[in-house]
């Protein structure tokens, strides 16, 4: 269990769906390795499940079952298979979550650090991506405009308010600037949802930036 | 064929199996049509469950033609995704409410609200989940716990959960001031917790 966990408020937002969809993909992962969360979570589901049974029905447009049971035999049967991770994620402990989302080919920002956009089906106007940083990476300064949401999924890494550690949950809000290393001998790989871009606050780091806008 | 309308579910009134006292869940449904691809099943499901999904996307603001337009997907993905289904790790209900709530996602293009900061403590206080509960029991003891709720905290963990209304907006229709909505919530949702937990 990790020591890091999203609030009550937005375990609940993520329960009903009103999550922004790469922002509810990162509490999906989190809630794989989090047992607490996980139950916090299907306690809320088990509630919208029970809602949706106790909602009084609205009739359906004549011919609804008709063109449901016509659609059936049209489509696959079985297992669909989802998309196959990307090799570059083999052993770094990727979540299921992640497998029925299209990853994008990894951008190395420098020797130890590479991006991967994880791009989402709706229109979103958040940017979601992997990043995965080699062993003593640092990520150089930089602030954030909106609300970004991050999951360790692999390994460690440390900024000026702690280190985060495979499983932990961290939000940064709004005019947060900060740096980031990576802690321990292994990667560290995060999935992070972003609202607006990251802000690079020095010069060379503007390269990192460069490199991330080439992602979308 | 479900344990809480018997009468009034169509495959138990179809079969005759609500006369007969033969009990079963929809997960036996969607299990069916995982191994099987069996239509009647769908057919049961649709009808108990469609009707159901059409409600939901209305009362979040969608229109008739769109909130009936989603409750055709949802069936649709329970149809292609019934092998992902697991009986006894998650309840039917849950498990095609889980859908619902994605594909509100992807198609219902309404204002998406930020997510909450989360707290800076590292566990809430007011979380004490009960451990290792598999999800198809819990829901049970869900279902009971709501019903032993008092209305008005039943009314807005519905308003809140269900039909997604900012508290604000419930203040307003409730007539009531805006603390007293996000107290009733807490306390409701901490009661729910606790209930379940006693039961388990």
């Amino acid at each position: 269990m990790s020591g890091h966990h999203p609030s009550a408020d937005c375990l609940a937002d993520y329960a009903r769906g009103s999550l922004r969809e790469g922002a509810m993909l990162v509490v999906a992962c989190h809630t794989e390795t989090c047992e607490r969360c996980r139950q916090e979570a299907g306690l809320l589901e088990n509630l919208g499940g029970v809602l949706l049974e106790e909602v009084a029905p609205t009739a359906l447009s004549s011919g609804a079952l008709q063109r449901a049971m016509a659609r059936l035999d049209a489509s696959p049967s079985g297992a669909a298979a989802g998309h196959a991770l990307p090799r570059f994620l083999d052993g770094l402990g990727a979540p299921r979550a992640l497998a029925d989302k299209t990853i994008g080919s990894r951008r190395w920002a420098t020797p130890n650090i590479w991006f991967a956009p994880v791009r989402m089906a709706g229109e979103t106007a958040s940017r979601t991506y992997l990043v995965c940083g080699r062993s003593n990476a640092r990520i150089p300064l930089h602030a954030h405009g909106g609300l970004e949401l991050t999951q360790v999924l692999w390994g460690s890494f440390s900024d000026p308010s702690g280190t985060y550690a495979r499983g932990d949950f961290v939000a940064v809000r709004e005019d947060t600037q900060h740096a980031l290393f990576v802690t321990g001998s292994s990667p560290c790989l995060c999935l992070i949802d972003s609202d607006t871009p990251m802000r690079l606050a020095s010069y060379t780091a503007r390269l990192l930036q460069t490199l991330l806008g080439q992602l979308y | 064929m479900c344990q809480r309308l018997p009468a009034r579910c169509v495959r138990c009134v179809a079969l005759g199996w609500w006369d007969t006292g033969f009990l079963a869940d929809w997960s036996d449904a969607i299990v069916a049509i995982a191994e099987r691809r069996d239509k009647e099943s769908f057919r049961a499901l649709f009808l108990y469950f469609a009707p159901r999904l059409k409600s939901f996307y209305l009362r979040l603001g969608a229109s008739d033609a769109t909130a009936e337009d989603l409750a055709q997907e949802v069936m649709f993905t329970v149809w292609n995704k019934s092998f992902q289904f697991e009986p006894g790790r998650a309840a039917a209900s849950t498990w095609i409410f889980t859908i619902a709530r994605h594909l509100r996602i992807d198609h219902l293009r309404r204002e998406r609200k930020p997510p909450s900061l989360p707290e800076v403590s590292d566990v809430p206080a007011e979380i004490t989940p009960c451990e290792h509960m598999l999800c198809a029991e819990r829901e049970g003891l869900v279902r009971d716990a709501l019903a032993g709720l008092p209305a008005e905290q039943v009314n807005v963990i519905r308003l809140s959960f269900f039909e997604d209304l900012p508290h604000r907006e419930i203040a307003d229709a409730l007539d009531i001031p805006l603390g007293t909505v996000k107290s009733r919530v807490r306390l409701a949702l901490s009661r729910l917790r606790a209930m379940v937990k006693d039961s388990s």
